[in-house]
């Protein structure tokens, strides 16, 4: 996998037609980092993270990805969707979903076959390559959309409320497999969520917006060690505090 | 499929057939327009051994499926790249919206001079009553395509045809076969119909002859075998839209 590459926001402001989404955005994600993007719903979250993908450009300012302006979609950002089931090919059996991002990288077929069994394997799918998406459970198809990202040698990983659907004990497991993952390879992530405890368990740096426009309303290192644990860095005071001290930024002024 | 055979439609047809039968016999009916279904039977039996009713057969069907696959083509290829590409769709749209509501049928003068009788001129008129559905369909089957598929395409960098290819044809199929199976009873019917209006040629044609010479019962026997072929190539298409459903339904 691609060693990280960082993202740089500069003075970024979108809006569709008259109406502004978001405004000034200043911060650069150091390249094999994790930053996770909170704030209410409606402040732009997804917003932000599509400008990154390519899909949307910018009305105001520039997002640069290792110093570059990024104007389109590319292979190397990938974008794990929250709604896994519309971003697999249903008519194609797991084994085939990941090989899509091969075949659009043009590796030869004899290549094929042995990095698909890798990726099944990192994700946890090795033994279900043949079934067809329907056939798997939510947290099974989100895999499985995670190994097509990984397999398309992404540099950067654009993570869009990835575990949002799923039940609490298959989206902690998976937020561990993430952490894994991006210990090994050196991915930077972008991550968005509503959830602060994931934000805070997740990443190195917490960015919260603002909404009405969209807007940063705080940007804040976590200082957790990594690897961390779904036990011991949840009691961490350091976890707590960040979480109380956090805590009225999502969820709009008064204290829980 | 069920396991049990399905007898009920036949006791239906059986019983119809019988009343047919009797109604006739009752009134010692000798009539040019109908004839008891025994001497249907058995004119279609001589007509299948000395061969004319396959020759027609073969006639009306090779018409209809030229004009079905050359039709259903290029409509689905116009709709595919009008579906896609926005600023085709806005340059067909005018002569789409014009020629379409033209009935085939009253081409048939005009493709006559053109072509002359034959082949050639059932299967243009067959494209032409075949193509403006699959246009349409295509276009609005394309349109309904998953667009986070299509993010997906875009964020892979597929190439315009390896999109075509891997996404939006595989999303549009089960559509596309339903299309199929819509303007496959299109095109029989454009076929026997030009058949009986003027194309010295197939099934149509042949029950026409029969007609003016005051044979109810060979005029009986091709509506007999035109039905037929339209219950086949629809059951064709039926095994097909099956077959095309079964991999992906066999989920949870």
């Amino acid at each position: 996998m691609a060693a990280g590459q960082s993202i740089a926001f500069d003075d970024v402001g979108f809006a569709y037609g008259a109406i502004p989404i978001l405004s000034n955005i200043n911060f650069t994600i150091e390249a094999g980092t994790i930053s996770c993007v909170i704030g209410p719903s409606g402040c732009g979250k997804t917003t932000l993270l599509r400008l990154v993908a390519g899909f949307i450009r910018a009305s105001e300012g520039a997002i640069r990805v290792s110093g570059k302006v990024r104007t389109r979609p590319s292979r190397d950002v990938a974008v794990v969707f929250q709604d896994y089931q519309r971003a697999l090919l249903p008519w194609r059996t797991a084994y085939e979903n990941v090989s899509l991002a091969l075949e659009a990288a043009h590796v030869p077929r004899a290549e094929r076959r042995e990095r698909i069994e890798v990726m099944l394997e990192l994700v946890g799918l090795p033994n279900h390559a043949r079934k067809f998406p329907a056939q798997l459970s939510g947290g099974m198809q989100q895999r499985l959309q995670i190994a097509r990202c990984l397999a398309q040698e992404p540099s950067i990983l654009l993570m869009d409320e990835p575990f949002g659907a799923l039940d609490a004990m298959t989206r902690a497991v998976l937020q561990d497999e993430l952490l894994r993952i991006q210990q090994k390879s050196a991915l930077t992530v972008m991550f968005v969520t509503h959830d602060l405890d994931e934000a805070l368990y997740l990443g190195n740096q917490i960015l919260a917006l603002k909404s009405n426009p969209g807007r940063l309303g705080r940007l804040v290192d976590v200082p957790l060690p990594y690897p961390r644990d779904q036990l011991a860095t949840k009691e961490d005071p350091t976890f707590l505090h960040m979480r109380r001290e956090l805590f009225s930024l999502t969820h709009g002024g008064h204290q829980g | 499929m069920s396991k049990g055979f399905n007898y009920r439609p036949f006791v239906v047809l059986a019983v119809l057939l019988a009343g047919w039968h009797w109604a006739l016999g009752l009134h010692h009916v000798e009539s040019d327009t109908l004839a008891p279904p025994g001497k249907v039977v058995a004119e279609l039996g001589r007509l299948i051994l000395d061969g004319t009713v396959l020759v027609a057969a073969r006639q009306t069907l090779l018409a209809t499926l030229l004009g079905l696959a050359a039709g259903s083509f290029l409509g689905t290829l116009i709709g595919l790249i009008s579906g896609l590409a926005q600023p085709v769709a806005l340059a067909i749209r005018g002569p789409v919206e014009v020629l379409r509501p033209l009935p085939a049928i009253a081409l048939v003068p005009l493709m006559t001079i053109t072509f002359g009788l034959g082949l050639a001129m059932e299967v243009y008129v067959i494209i032409f009553a075949v193509i403006w559905p699959c246009i349409i369909l295509t276009q609005s089957a394309v349109r309904a395509v998953d667009p986070r598929l299509l993010e997906v395409a875009d964020v892979l960098e597929l190439s315009w045809l390896a999109r075509v290819w891997k996404i939006v044809l595989p999303s549009v199929r089960p559509r596309l076969i339903v299309m199929l199976r819509f303007v496959g009873a299109i095109a029989l019917l454009i076929a026997v119909t030009v058949e009986l209006v003027s194309n010295p040629w197939g099934l149509g044609h042949q029950m026409m002859i029969a007609e003016e010479g005051f044979h109810p019962d060979r005029m009986l026997a091709y509506l007999v075998v035109i039905t037929l072929m339209g219950w086949c190539l629809n059951w064709a298409f039926v095994a097909l839209e099956r077959h095309a459903f079964t991999p992906r339904l066999n989920a949870n």
